[in-house]
């Protein structure tokens, strides 16, 4: 694109009305798109904005993109025979009719479904990208993250799961992918913003055999060093031996048409398990492959089956995976969830202590009968009982214990706890009631993120009528018996509907 | 100094009305009875020593449970082990 021509010095700006016009949209994604071979992005991204009912679309002239003026100043304006342009467009997408007289005072952030920032570059022209999810996901549960624009001075907020395309050279699909977990992560609060090429400058050159430019890629030791690099150094599942947890099944190898088993990421549906424990934590998941990685953002349930839903920089952002077995990419090698660093305990270590620590019960012979209970619901076939394993800030834990209908008396014993920064919380939930929105978990269990996977700390249990509390430094524990009751999850219900308004805790049938 | 542990916690109103409900619902018998209730004092004690210290009062599970949960355990640690070892070299673009 010509550096000359494409920032215009003479307009902060402009509008294209699309509304339901399909030459409209199509000439939007000829201007914007890039050349067929790499438009898919762009078009995905459109398409996601005309689902939302865009029908307006300001062009933001001459942007100051951080990211891409970063990459422009690391590779472009030093290698590149021809002149590009310093300066990025971004597009906002509104679902309202908007005209350029009302530029300084735009609507409200109701309207307001998103922005793409566009590069001035051949292949690779969508970077920085924030889109509301379309409608039809609205009952997914997905990690996503506030974003807030200032738009000609007027403030808009966003609520989406981050996007960028790679460019082929400088940024490949691994640099994009490691982003998108980047980008998330300085949302929530958690790491200090980089900018793009600072994630090219972390990775190691010696880790490679490959020369950094034009780039072919990041092996996974590279990625892992610039999650590391940026403060989230991620956990890492490899598909060839996925981690045993007593609350899922483990299932045999499918075998292909010569009796040889096919790789495990053709059929190990423990896959599921692991990465809806992160996205359920709101953290974004990266998958590789042999030769590509992406990130999934979000998980639903559909005819009974689990959909993924995937930002993949060469298909663009809310992809719906089908299944990994039939996957386009399939099969999945690896996964890797980058995380705050001091969470060193798996959540699939918490969840197979929480099993033990519900289920011994039963080889108690005087226990008492709720705790007989739960221990024979823990175990029982067809499951009375699942399992859902999240890391919540301790704070956040406490803070929303009051709404969540537990007992006041644990309510208490819980909010005086001493807890780390991150714990992970292991909810057991009737399965017979999940589903209706009613209080559901009839057991919880609480661990320390600092502790270690060979020895899961426990600093909380709240059994059928009891709520124990376990202080750090050989602390005594704090025992409240309490009335025996279900109480609400912290989770989205299975449908993926929110948590709904406060309801009266349910007292279990003795 | 003021005891910080003194200070009231904060609440919202969406809090203060779950917690109305709930005082409400306690009140009105609506919750059933408490385990304290149903267990003597001595059932209590022995109980409370049970969940001291879970990992010894989980012992009692049958042994193949236990050589389970172990297994099960060394499997997690394990599987972070094995997958750098093998899938470490590849290279994604």
């Amino acid at each position: 694109m010509d550096g000359a021509t494409w920032s215009d010095p003479d307009s902060p700006g402009w509008v294209r009305h699309l509304g339901d016009d399909d030459a409209a949209w199509a000439a939007l994604i000829r201007d914007y798109g890039g050349p067929s071979i790499a438009s898919r992005p762009f078009r995905q991204v459109a398409s996601i904005a005309r689902e939302s009912g865009c029908i307006s679309v300001v062009v933001e002239n001459r942007y100051v993109d951080t990211d891409y003026r970063s990459e422009f100043s690391a590779s472009w304006s030093q290698q590149k025979f021809e002149s590009w342009s310093s300066f990025s467009r971004r597009l906002h997408f509104f679902r309202t009719l908007i005209s350029e007289d009302q530029f300084h005072s735009l609507p409200s952030s109701e309207e307001y479904i998103g922005y793409a920032c566009v590069r001035p570059i051949p292949l690779g022209r969508v970077g920085r990208t924030v889109l509301a999810p379309p409608p039809r996901l609205a009952g997914a549960t997905l990690a996503l993250i506030n974003d807030r624009v200032n738009l000609f001075g007027t403030d808009l907020k966003i609520r989406g799961a981050p996007f960028c395309q790679q460019d082929t050279e400088f940024l490949r699909c691994a640099h994009a992918a490691a982003w998108m977990c980047h980008y998330s992560a300085t949302r929530r609060q958690l790491v200090g913003r980089q900018a793009t090429a600072s994630l090219v400058a972390a990775s190691p050159t010696i880790l490679s055999i490959e020369r950094p430019l034009p780039s072919k890629g990041m092996t996974l030791n590279q990625l892992q060093a610039v999650f590391g690099a940026f403060g989230q150094p991620a956990l890492f599942y490899g598909l060839s031996r996925m981690p045993r947890v007593r609350t899922v099944d483990n299932p045999e190898p499918t075998l292909d048409a010569n009796g040889e088993p096919l790789p495990p990421g053709m059929w190990d549906t423990r896959i599921f398990s692991v990465i809806c424990r992160y996205l359920n934590s709101g953290y974004p998941v990266l998958v590789g492959t042999k030769n590509h990685a992406f990130v999934i953002v979000g998980w639903f349930k559909e005819a009974d089956e689990i959909r993924l839903v995937a930002t993949d920089d060469q298909q663009g952002p809310y992809e719906v995976i089908e299944s990994p077995w039939s996957d386009h990419r399939a099969p999945w090698l690896s996964v890797m969830v980058p995380l705050p660093p001091k969470v060193l305990l798996s959540a699939e270590a918490a969840e197979n202590d929480a099993h033990k620590t519900f289920s011994f019960w039963a080889s108690i012979p005087d226990a008492p009968q709720p705790l007989r209970d739960l221990a024979q619901a823990v175990g029982a076939r067809p499951k009375q009982v699942s399992f859902r394993t999240f890391l919540r800030e301790g704070s956040s834990y406490k803070r929303d214990l009051v709404s969540r209908g537990l007992p006041l008396p644990a309510v208490r014993n819980l909010r005086l706890a001493r807890l780390p920064h991150y714990v992970w919380v292991v909810e057991a939930q009737d399965v017979g009631v999940r589903r209706s929105g009613e209080p559901c978990v009839v057991a919880e269990a609480v661990y320390d993120s600092t502790s270690n996977d060979r020895t899961p700390t426990r600093r909380a249990v709240l059994l059928p009528g009891l709520c124990s509390v376990y202080p750090p430094d050989q602390g005594r524990p704090v025992h409240e018996f309490t009335h025996i009751q279900r109480w609400m999850t912290q989770l989205p219900i299975e449908e993926g509907v929110s948590v709904p308004e406060p309801r009266p805790a349910q007292p279990i049938p003795l | 100094m003021a005891d910080r542990r003194s200070q009231p916690l904060p609440i919202t109103m969406r809090e203060w009305q779950a917690l109305k409900s709930e005082v409400a619902a306690v009140e009105n018998g609506e919750r059933g009875i408490t385990l304290g209730e149903l267990l003597t004092d001595e059932q209590a004690t022995e109980l409370l020593q049970l969940v001291d210290d879970i990992d010894r009062a989980a012992e009692s599970l049958p042994a193949d449970e236990l050589a389970e949960y172990e297994e099960n355990q060394e499997s997690i640690v394990d599987a972070r082990r094995s997958a750098e070892l093998h899938e470490g070299l590849l290279q994604v673009d």
